[in-house]
């Protein structure tokens, strides 16, 4: 292991769950039915077609935001051929939107249009989509086999999943047919293709599912399968009670079922808890968990560099080689190593690599002490001892290993005396109302059991049985006596240890509470605790502030009682009942992909349409609340009382406070700043690689007026460097 | 403004019973002097060309000549040769016991402390933090140089001190010792400590202070930098922040904050050094260079399209270098769709809005989920300049919230032009020297895009069995997993003794127990928020009793851990002819770094690489050891009746190369021949080794 000068330990953690992307391959299979384009009251006289469509433009908006890698592509059957639509050919009224492919805007742009032009009564979605009744032979089978071969062929996905909307609860009336699409509906799951059915109820009658459930239950495989399936340790079948047939989606939920399919679970770590410590059972309590993300700031990433001199763009790589800075030997150098790893002495060449660089600290004078790998290790070792009254004291200096016992089922156990990273080791348990979180430093993440116990974890090298029951009890334990976790630990191998909270879901602080909306999941969120080296301290000018400071039994001075009665007041008209991240889009962020999206089209955007209200929901809020404090005289007295109290205040306060205030205040002191750099400046500075006579600020203006060609840095020198690098560019 | 600059000098005593050997192993002087090495390891280290160090040694007993006293002073950097060279000379005293035990006479040490803290003036016109520590076992009488004169000399002194506000701290080798103590000794620690009040200064006992340093870091204050400065406004429209003209700020209807927000948690990383390459017999550091260019390909299929970094990257090309300014980020839309992003475009594609906070809401403390904190948070206080109506005004709302245990909602943009932001404000009390200032905590919170969470199984049986209430709430069962045989056993649920089991284990890992103080979620009370400066000479706290909010605020045993042996090194390599020998010998971790415990019968003195109950909050805390070892004592029984009644037992993985062969759909799996591994056929097949595949797959 070398060190890498650029990857501190609490990145590098990241990476190895960060390297694997999610691509999603999603395809909406519509079953075009007369129900189907029926305008609807409940969808203000819009098909339940133009609703689904509507969702999915919607969806597609979200994702590329969200999850840009995502795949969709919309077919539909019944369905007369139109101008706007490509036939499958394959069956007659199997046609599609737009094929399975990445999000992009000449897809999105054309389902946008459709949509924009039915509202805007240029043409009714109905003159593209129109029913086409299906043949006697049953079709159903080979629309689902030219799905399967879409799926199959778009290698660029690694999950994949089939959303079938249909109103009509007769897909078929032939056993044939009932036989050929359960086997096609196994190999989809033999492919690990999920296919999930949405049923839009009718109005007419009750949805009768039973030629569903013929399909998808395929109890049969099961048996047939037993062998495989417990070996594989999973089977994509549906289960029996699935809730998916037990309920028809109505009008107004359409929307919410296909926002579902954008669900992914994105794993952060897998380890296990250790739950007791010492005495005779030593680490052998606890359970193996995963946890995922629950948030995560989204922010576009200008994540690659283009090349603009060109008559196309082309795409802009980067090497990177390590150099000796005295030398400017190459030590590493990529192009050797692949060359090298070609020829199959990948492990000599490596091994040689380590061992020539390692970290070091310089110490003043210019001595260094270097860090060979071992040492690192050892200072970095962040072993967990379950049992430390024990007498083998130094277990993992020596390498020794737990003990292993073979059961009586021929299962391979081990006595838990010590456990290498990850885990996560319990301290205790707190009351909830105990919890401060102001000393936040990350995003909490969701924490449930592991169902394969560990057994499919690769960074460990086993688990705790029966993981899903004891979590399960220590949840429910948590939330009846109203108490949280204290969790020491690292999650992931490389990670450097921490504190945590394992704070239970759907109580106090955490739970949603939104109306008609999921709760959190049951279990936990396990949140960052900071050490005290990570709080940072408050400025003095507040610490030395003695007025400003009260204490519990004395008069509290630094408030006013009759502005705090006031405030409270005025505060009831403007409570949340929950707070819903959906209703507050990120305003710059929808912005950006706006503009691009404009620029990307070239459509000109409208001044109107740039305006912060009119993209900003947080800046509309803020109107609202204007307007709702104006519209009550109540309120805006009160507002009005409490103002006028203060220039009181500020009025009876000694004036020598006003003064000394105003004396304290630092002269404005700006420094004579040197001019601006003109070209003519710097070109002599160039020429004669005189630099020392200008100053940073001075540079860096230069710097700035070239902000897309000239590098920007916190030293002189770099600065200089990095000007200098660009006029030889430009001389060449 | 406060300094950071740091001048030290140490006075060290190395009179006759300092350097003699009575208990045989190390002399007084050894003991004294650890905390000397730790100061001059954390100096090294630190490498900064600012710092100043200075040594005065105080050699034998006299009669108070000058000759008696050796300063050492560079005005310069401290360095690693300087710190060699001084410790030569300390260390040759300590083997020169012979030479002084049979001197006899009083000590000048107090005479070498003025002379210390005369070494001050020189540099007095200078923003310095100011030192002064004075080592010694305090066995000889105290030369007193004429009682009078000295008395009015200490005072002339005290005034210098106060004035410079110079810390003087007597470090003092058994000066904590209730038996065998001499009546000298006793007089002179009484002299110290009186001395010392006088001086604002501390007496320390050194063993303590090294079992101390052992365990605690320096308490750093990293110079707060304001992340915002300006209004906080309620009741103000948008116009205001929309930067158009003519927009009128002064309005009635509002309430106007002056405020500044500053960072409260910013995670302190271990000590990153450098990258050094070691091929010569010496050691020089290495940099990073990083080449741009752009593939040409060979075949000029498609000029127009950009390649994916997936597909096409075994074609045959050739690179062609790029300079600096020849290229401008891009954005990838989407797959398919890429712009570049120049300066220009970046400006417009900038939602624009004036900095400023302003409040959207309120909504009840329990009511708002902490899984919606996203990121660091930041201290909200009165700004610096604000009149005492904005203070009262500033105080009044975080009350008023604190009363209706509520947060504020707030749309934060912290400079014109910069991102839109929504946070929480979080009422809280600071406290300070025992009494309590208002504030606010704000966090980010997460937003539309933001939410990641996908589904999952139940926990409790009742929420499983009205999943028809909760709508159609799939789980993962729905989603093609885990329904095989073996789900039944997995997901059962725990039995009603099992349950009551885990709550007496719950209950009987109580922290809070024997804690009497009340609820802590509004108050943040810790040795950081309020310090003023750096205490760079630890000290160790003046807390003698922490309740469970401080126990569990340890300074970072990861980073302790890393630090203590970094200086460790440094230390040890002194009585080392070359610092590169000393490093590349073998087994330097079990020669240097392991410590053994041979000789150390006793539990509490083992010293262990490993994490365990007593040692991960012992740093910078008071009355934590053996704190969460006895809490676990009280749940041994019910931890092995869980586990019991649980059968849970650790269970070790299969042979992993067995299960990879297995991967694959049963077509792949029958069409793959025999030996063959899934990762063979599949090029996908590597993330195995780096996730639970099923879990990405799967679902």
């Amino acid at each position: 292991m070398s060190y890498n000068p650029n990857e501190d330990s609490d990145d590098e953690e990241k990476n190895s769950y960060q390297q694997y992307e999610i691509k999603d391959g999603i395809i909406f299979l519509i079953e075009v039915t007369p129900d189907l384009l029926a305008p609807r009251k409940g969808l203000s006289n819009k098909s339940k077609l133009y609703e689904i469509l509507t969702s999915i433009n919607e969806l597609m908006s979200d994702l590329i935001i969200t999850q840009r890698n995502t795949g969709v592509g919309i077919y539909l059957y019944n369905c007369e051929l139109s101008p706007t639509l490509k036939s499958m050919k394959s069956a007659p009224g199997f046609n599609r939107l737009f094929r399975l492919s990445f999000l992009n805007l000449t897809n999105m742009k054309h389902l946008n249009d459709l949509l924009s032009d039915d509202k805007a009564g240029v043409r009714p979605l109905d003159y593209y989509f129109k029913y086409s009744k299906p043949s006697e032979s049953e079709n159903l089978p080979v629309i689902f086999n030219k799905i399967l071969d879409e799926l199959i062929n778009r290698k660029e996905f690694n999950r994949k999943k089939v959303i079938w909307l249909t109103t009509n609860d007769e897909p078929y009336t032939q056993k044939s047919t009932k036989e050929a699409l359960w086997r096609i509906i196994n190999d989809y799951y033999a492919h690990d293709f999920f296919i999930r059915p949405i049923f839009l109820s009718k109005d007419s009658s009750e949805f009768d599912m039973t030629r569903f459930r013929d399909i998808f239950l395929n109890t049969n495989y099961l048996n047939m399968n037993k062998n495989e399936t417990t070996k594989d340790g999973q089977d994509p079948s549906f289960h029996k009670d699935s809730s998916i047939f037990r309920k028809t989606v109505v009008d107004d939920e359409i929307k919410k079922s296909i926002f579902r399919a954008r669900e992914v679970r994105r794993i952060q770590f897998a380890c296990d808890i250790i739950l007791s410590d010492g005495g005779k059972v030593g680490g052998n309590l606890g359970c193996s968990v995963k946890g995922y993300t629950i948030c995560s700031h989204e922010r576009y990433k200008r994540d690659l560099l283009l090349y603009t001199k060109g008559e196309t763009l082309k795409r802009v790589f980067t090497d990177s080689n390590l150099i000796n800075a005295d030398t400017n030997e190459v030590i590493v150098d990529k192009e050797k190593e692949k060359a090298v790893k070609d020829e199959d002495n990948v492990k000599e060449i490596e091994s040689q690599n380590e061992s020539t660089t390692c970290k070091g600290h310089l110490l003043a004078g210019g001595e260094i002490v270097f860090l060979k790998d071992e040492i690192v290790q050892f200072m970095t070792n962040y072993a967990f001892d379950h049992t430390p009254e024990s007498t083998i004291s130094e277990k993992v200096d020596e390498e020794e290993e737990n003990e292993e016992i073979e059961d009586d089922e021929g299962m391979r156990t081990e006595d838990v005396t010590f456990t290498l990273p990850p885990y996560l080791k319990l301290l205790g348990f707190r009351s909830l109302d105990r919890f401060n979180a102001s000393y936040n430093s990350q995003a909490p993440m969701f924490v449930t059991p592991d169902l394969s116990d560990g057994q499919q974890t690769s960074s460990t090298k086993g688990g705790y049985q029966s993981s899903f029951t004891t979590f399960s009890s220590l949840y429910q334990s948590c939330v009846k006596l109203k108490k949280y976790g204290v969790l020491f630990g690292c999650i992931r191998k490389n990670a450097k240890p921490s504190l945590w909270a394992l704070y239970p879901t759907r109580v106090e602080s955490s739970s949603r509470n939104i109306k008609g909306e999921y709760d959190f999941p049951e279990g936990f969120l396990l949140i960052k605790l900071a050490f005290l080296d990570d709080i940072r301290c408050l400025p003095n000018h507040f610490i030395d502030d003695k007025a400003n400071r009260f204490t519990n039994d004395e008069d509290n001075l630094c408030a006013d009682e009759e502005i705090v009665a006031d405030l409270k007041d005025l505060f009831r008209d403007f409570y949340y009942e929950s707070y819903n991240p959906d209703d507050f889009p990120n305003p710059s962020l929808n912005y950006f992909y706006k503009i691009i999206k404009h620029e990307l089209l070239q459509i000109e955007l409208s001044e109107e349409d740039k305006k912060l209200v009119n993209n900003d929901q947080t800046a509309k809020k803020l109107d609202y609340l204007k307007e709702y404090i104006h519209s009550d005289e109540n309120r805006l007295n009160r507002i009005k009382k409490i103002n006028y109290r203060l220039q009181d205040i500020d009025e009876r306060a000694p004036k020598r406070a006003l003064e000394d205030d105003k004396a304290s205040k630092p002269p404005a002191k700006k420094a004579a700043t040197a001019p601006e750099l003109d070209e003519g400046a710097i070109l002599v500075a160039w020429k004669n690689d005189e630099w020392h006579q200008f100053t940073v600020p001075q540079l860096r203006g230069f710097q700035k007026k070239y902000k897309d060609q000239i590098k920007s840095a916190t030293k002189k020198q770099d600065l200089i460097d990095n000007i200098k690098a660009f006029l030889d560019s430009r001389e060449r | 403004m406060s300094t950071s600059k740091e001048l030290t000098f140490f006075v060290v005593d190395l009179s006759g019973p300092m350097v003699s050997r009575h208990s045989g192993e190390e002399t007084d002087l050894d003991i004294g002097l650890k905390y000397y090495y730790d100061h001059v390891a954390n100096v090294l280290l630190k490498n900064r060309k600012i710092d100043r160090m200075g040594v005065i040694l105080v050699h034998g007993t006299g009669n108070g000549s000058e000759d008696e006293l050796e300063v050492l002073f560079d005005d310069e950097q401290f360095t690693y040769e300087t710190f060699k060279r001084y410790s030569e000379k300390m260390r040759a005293a300590n083997n020169n016991y012979e030479s002084k035990q049979n001197e006899e006479g009083n000590s000048n040490i107090i005479d070498a402390t003025l002379h210390g803290l005369d070494q001050f003036k020189v540099k007095i016109h200078l923003k310095y933090l100011r030192n002064l520590v004075v080592i010694t076992n305090g066995e000889d009488p105290l030369y007193l140089e004429g009682e009078e004169s000295l008395a009015e000399k200490i005072s002339d002194y005290t005034d210098f001190i106060n004035t410079y506000d110079i810390k003087v701290t007597v470090v003092g080798v058994g000066f904590d010792k209730k038996i065998k103590i001499t009546e000298q000794k006793q007089e002179n620690v009484k002299f110290w400590n009186q001395l010392m009040t006088k001086w604002n200064g501390r007496v320390l006992d050194a063993e303590a202070l090294n079992r101390n340093v052992q365990y605690s870091s320096a308490l750093k204050k990293v110079a707060p930098r304001a992340l915002y400065t300006g209004s906080m406004t309620f009741g103000l429209g948008s116009e205001a922040l929309s930067g158009e003209k003519n927009s009128n700020i002064n309005e009635v209807g509002g309430l106007t904050l002056d405020v500044q927000m500053f960072p409260a948690t910013r995670p302190e990383k271990l000590a990153s050094g450098h990258t050094y390459d070691l091929s010569e017999k010496s050691s020089s550091s290495v940099k990073r260079i990083t080449k741009h260019y752009y593939k040409k390909y060979k075949e000029q299929d498609d000029q127009t399209e950009i390649k994916d970094e997936e597909s096409g990257d075994d074609a045959d090309y050739e690179k062609v270098e790029v300079s600096v300014g020849d290229y401008v980020p891009g954005f990838k839309y989407s797959k398919h769709d890429i712009i570049a992003v120049n300066q220009d475009l970046a400006e417009i594609a900038q939602l624009y809005s004036l900095a400023g906070i302003s409040i959207i809401g309120f909504i009840k403390q329990v009511d708002f989920p902490y899984a919606y904190f996203t990121d660091e948070s930041s201290y909200v206080i009165p700004s610096k300049s604000a009149s005492p109506s904005k203070m009262i005004l500033f105080n009044s709302v975080v009350k008023s919230l604190l009363d209706l245990k509520s947060i504020a909602l707030a749309r934060v943009v912290t400079g014109d032009g910069k991102e839109v932001q929504l946070c929480s404000l979080t009422p809280q009390l600071v406290q300070i020297e025992g009494k309590y200032s208002y504030s606010f905590v704000a966090i980010r919170i997460a937003l539309k895009e933001d939410q990641k969470i996908g589904r999952f199984p139940y926990l409790t049986e009742k929420t499983n069995s009205n999943t028809q209430i909760e709508d159609n709430d799939l789980d993962d069962l729905d989603e093609g997993k885990s329904a095989n045989q073996d789900d039944s056993r997995k997901r059962e649920y725990p039995s009603e003794d099992v349950i009551e089991l885990m709550d007496s284990f719950v209950k009987s890992k109580d922290l809070d127990k024997n804690d009497k103080g009340t609820s802590h979620k509004h108050i943040l009370a810790n040795q950081k928020v309020a310090l003023r400066e750096t205490e760079f000479v630890n000290f160790g706290t003046t807390i003698k009793e922490m309740n469970t909010d401080a126990k569990l605020l340890p300074s970072n045993p990861a980073n302790q851990k890393y630090n203590t042996n970094l200086k460790k090194i440094v230390i040890k390599s002194l009585e080392k002819e070359s610092l590169w020998d000393f490093l590349n010998e073998d087994k330097f971790v079990e020669k240097y770094l392991v410590t053994s415990n041979k000789n150390k019968a006793s539990m509490e003195e083992k010293s262990t690489n490993l994490f365990n109950l007593n040692n991960i909050v012992s740093g910078n805390t008071v009355n934590t050891k053996d704190w969460l070892s006895e809490i676990n004592k009280d749940s041994l029984l019910t931890s092995e009746n869980l586990k019991d009644s649980l059968k849970i037992k650790y269970l070790l993985k299969k042979d992993t190369s067995k299960r990879r062969q297995q991967a694959g759909t049963a077509f792949e799996r029958f069409f793959r021949a025999d030996g063959e591994s899934a990762e063979e056929k599949k090029p996908s097949g590597g993330f195995g080794t780096f996730f639970d595949i099923n879990d990405l797959l799967g679902d």
